[in-house]
């Protein structure tokens, strides 16, 4: 049961479109900063492959700009 | 349980991405994040000085459920005003490693058993009785650590000298710190800085001298550059071998060639000289002049610390004249030191000017750069020189800076004195001083011996003679750290030797050991530390150790030396240990020149800097207006010195230990990165930043790559006198060498760089120079 966090860098006006899809990813909530210029992403997977899924499946993301991982406790 | 478990995961994947995207991202604010900090009430917020570096930053620990599950900065933290770095951020995740040592392991029939933690500790009790009845009490000894808290040093201290009767304690602080404080002891008298980092606020122009603060030093660079941004006539000048992130960030970058600070220091007192800039009433009140050995080779000759030049070295100080000074720079004008050091003569005016401008408060900083250094207490009297001709010192942004690589190599191996040398007051060739000790330890003064030992590079070299049979290693991993290390493997590994290690994680070094002592770590049982800016700080015991075994190192030691008959000295209980210790310790610093704290005042305070007097901390000492120390009825007192001044020393430009020739035609450098602390045992368990950078590497300017036709990634073969290692080049990468040059950071005990490097040290510090031999690069 992976547990991650990630700080998403959204595209400019994006951030709000962004937390209200990403929080519908199964095991996944979404927080924007109070400027709304970036979110954070903690996600909770059943396995360390759906982790890794849902890591490429952000990255390629549209509207997100990058993506970094900031905690992971496999 | 499980549910719990997840929850508390959860919260932590939280924190460290608002924690992280708060540092890293100016003017964000979370505040769902802090609502939820405040609101919950399962999570509580104590204080703790940082695990890791020497800026010491004061964090915010949240603990729930007892664990300790977030950490913020501290804003009411006066190094780090709130402020935190990566390794900081993610620093409790290092208490939760899936291998943390749990049980106490003791070799038998040469396999590691489990054992309970008392029959462990009674034979390491036994054997070192064994050893001192069989070899007498040299034949014993403890390697601590700069990461020791200071009541572990303090035990190991009381232990050592105080009850066995023997100087062989040394620690890893000799190999980071020990030619600071030899530079303090011989320009002041006196260690550690005169100012403290709120210079930070005040300077105009910053000149680091071979530290990449940016990675070294993350949260004090950020305060720098806080500075500048603040105020556009700030000048940031960064001195270094290759060019870093610090050396991108400034406004004006000096490559120079290894070992050739020393000339450059001599060029800038030089131009100030030449120039005028000299503030004369300064140097004529408060600078005594002085000359001391300087021959390489001969019967007097200072050498570089191998073959039989192993041992602290005494200098021979003479007074020297101001025209003999005068005449001694002459041979460092400009043009030839620019041949030498590869800077531009231009670039050295440039330097010299921002020095000798009256209107400009002066800041210099430095690390390993200049302490790893056959020439280390040199170049730190250097540096000092610069601050005396133009009186730039001990005033508010006028500040030659020595910064810590450890958490308490100030505290506790500087201060507490866990070196070979030291007592808690002074050193152990001064008979006031351990007069002083043996008072306070209720020890016969007889006992405590007056002539240093083994530093730390000599006591691994005894243990491979076999004058040592016995070594206690506590908090520190030199089976990786140690310069040119196999010699030190091997040497450990001999049929009579007894190595015990204390620590929190298996290593190379708990590979070698007879007996692993499973240790508490950091908050999971109450210390303090001292910082760089002589500030100390008090941590609470916030949460259980890892299992019932795991034992702080004070009581592991208090546990040894009660069994040894020892227990008048060690009156303490594992309760009450951490405050006993630290009010007896406080008795050797009572005073208005390092009076510090009371225990009560640190608990309360993030940190306390010393000399405390009358309830208030001195920010810059030797200048009687901030100063109550100074007695002297002038403006400047530099009451370490007899005479009440300052020595400014005529020290010249020689070459290092080993440079390279045509059968080892590189430079190898060595290093530490951001992400990770000193040699990884610690960071390299915390997932986010091994994930940053996995594994070590050797930067290469991409030219020489090309010429061995060696891409990004490549394995090369790296050979030096000493040993030999296959490691991936990383070309352009954060850190770019000239051509010539090469840099391994030696972090990862996969690539052990330290089988290469050269166990060459300091006359005066012993402390050995990582930063510069010879090596041979080779497609892999």
């Amino acid at each position: 049961m992976p547990v991650c966090s990630f700080i998403i860098h959204p595209a400019p006006g994006a951030t709000e479109e962004l937390v209200s899809e990403l929080s519908a990813f199964p095991g996944c909530e979404a927080t924007p900063s109070d400027d709304l210029s970036l979110l954070v992403l903690v996600s909770e997977t059943d396995t360390r492959e759906e982790m890794e899924e849902l890591t490429e499946k952000l990255r390629c993301y549209p509207r997100v700009l990058s993506l970094s991982i900031t905690f992971g406790q496999l | 349980m499980d549910f719990n478990r997840r929850e508390l995961l959860k919260k932590m994947a939280f924190a460290a991405a608002c924690s992280a995207a708060v540092a890293g991202t100016p003017g964000v604010s979370f505040g769902a994040w802090q609502e939820s900090d405040a609101n919950s009430a399962d999570i509580t917020w104590h204080k703790s000085p940082c695990r890791f570096c020497g800026v010491g930053c004061s964090l915010l620990l949240g603990i729930s459920n007892g664990r300790a599950v977030a950490v913020k900065g501290d804003p009411r933290g006066a190094a780090n005003r709130g402020l935190a770095c990566v390794k900081g951020f993610h620093s409790v995740q290092a208490l939760y490693g899936s291998d943390r040592l749990k049980k106490a392991l003791v070799k038998k029939d040469g396999k590691m058993v489990e054992v309970p933690i008392t029959e462990a500790l009674d034979l390491v009790a036994a054997k070192m009785k064994e050893s001192i009845d069989k070899h007498g009490k040299d034949s014993v000894a403890m390697y601590t650590s700069g990461q020791s808290t200071i009541p572990d040093g303090y035990a190991a201290s009381k232990f050592m000298k105080g009850c066995i009767g023997t100087n062989n304690l040394d620690c890893n602080a000799r190999l980071c710190m020990a030619s600071a404080v030899t530079g303090f002891m011989t320009s002041f008298g006196i260690d550690e800085p005169m100012g403290c980092y709120e210079d930070f606020d005040h300077a105009d122009v910053f000149v680091t001298w071979g530290n990449n603060m940016a990675e070294m030093h993350p949260v004090l660079f950020s305060r720098m550059l806080d500075r500048r941004q603040r105020d556009k006539k700030v000048t940031i000048v960064a001195l270094e071998t290759r060019t870093t992130r610090s050396g991108v960030a400034s406004d004006k970058q000096m490559i120079f060639q290894p070992n050739t600070d020393l000339a450059i220091a001599n060029c800038i007192s030089h131009l100030i000289v030449k120039n005028g800039w000299v503030d004369a009433d300064f140097v004529k009140n408060y600078v005594s002049i002085k000359k001391g050995r300087t021959a390489i080779e001969g019967p007097d000759g200072l050498g570089y610390g191998l073959g039989e030049k192993d041992g602290l070295q005494k200098d021979k100080p003479e007074p020297a004249t101001w025209e003999e000074y005068v005449k001694f720079l002459e041979d460092y004008t400009p043009e030839a030191v620019e041949k030498i050091s590869g800077v531009k003569a231009d670039d050295l005016r440039t330097l010299g000017a921002l020095y000798g401008d009256p209107a400009r408060k002066v800041m210099s900083l430095w690390c390993m750069g200049m302490n790893q250094h056959t020439r280390g207490t040199w170049i730190n009297n250097l540096v000092y020189n610069l601050h005396l001709l133009t009186g730039k010192i001990s005033k508010p942004g006028n500040s030659p800076f020595s910064l810590t690589g450890q958490p308490s190599a100030c505290g506790t191996a500087r201060e507490v004195g866990t070196f070979t040398h030291r007592l808690p007051h002074g050193v152990v060739s001064d008979e006031h001083s351990r007069h002083m000790a043996a008072e306070i330890w209720g020890v016969p003064y007889e006992r405590i011996p007056s002539k240093p030992t083994y530093s730390a590079v000599p006591m691994f070299r005894a243990l491979d003679r076999g004058d040592l049979k016995f070594i206690w290693i506590q908090c520190t991993n030199p089976m990786v750290t140690l310069p040119n290390h196999n010699r030190y493997r091997d040497g450990s590994l001999k049929e009579d030797r007894f190595v015990v290690v204390s620590d929190v994680y298996p290593t190379p070094t708990t590979d070698v050991a007879d007996v692993i002592l499973p240790a508490a770590m950091w908050i999971e049982r109450e210390g303090m530390y001292g910082n760089s800016e002589r500030r100390t700080q008090h941590f609470d015991k916030l949460i259980a150790p890892a299992s019932e075994d795991c034992w702080p190192d004070a009581v592991q030691t208090m546990y040894v030396a009660k069994k040894l008959g020892f227990d008048k000295e060690f009156p303490w209980t594992p309760e009450n240990y951490a405050e006993g210790m630290y009010r007896e310790y406080c008795k050797f610093q009572e005073g208005a020149l390092h009076g510090m704290a009371p225990y009560e005042v640190l608990k309360a305070r993030p940190g306390v800097l010393w000399p405390y007097v009358n309830g208030k901390s001195t920010r810059w000492r030797f200048n009687s207006a901030l100063d109550p120390a100074c007695t002297n009825g002038k403006a400047f007192h530099f009451y370490g010195n007899k005479d009440g001044k300052a020595n400014l020393w005529l020290r010249p430009y020689q070459k290092p230990a080993e440079s390279p020739d045509t059968e080892y035609p590189f430079w190898l450098n060595t290093g530490r990165v951001l992400e990770h602390w000193h040699s990884g045992s610690m960071t390299r368990r915390i997932p986010a930043l091994h994930g940053s950078v996995p594994e070590s590497y050797c930067e290469m300017h991409e030219e020489d790559a090309r010429a061995l036709e060696v891409y990004d990634g490549d394995m090369v073969k790296l050979t030096t006198r000493r040993g030999v290692l296959e490691i991936p080049a990383r070309i352009n990468g954060r850190g770019r060498p000239v051509r010539g040059q090469v840099f391994v950071p030696f972090f990862d005990e996969n690539y052990m760089i330290n089988k290469l490097t050269i166990d060459a040290f300091d006359p005066y510090s012993n402390q050995p120079d990582y930063k510069k031999c010879a090596v041979r690069v080779e497609k892999a």
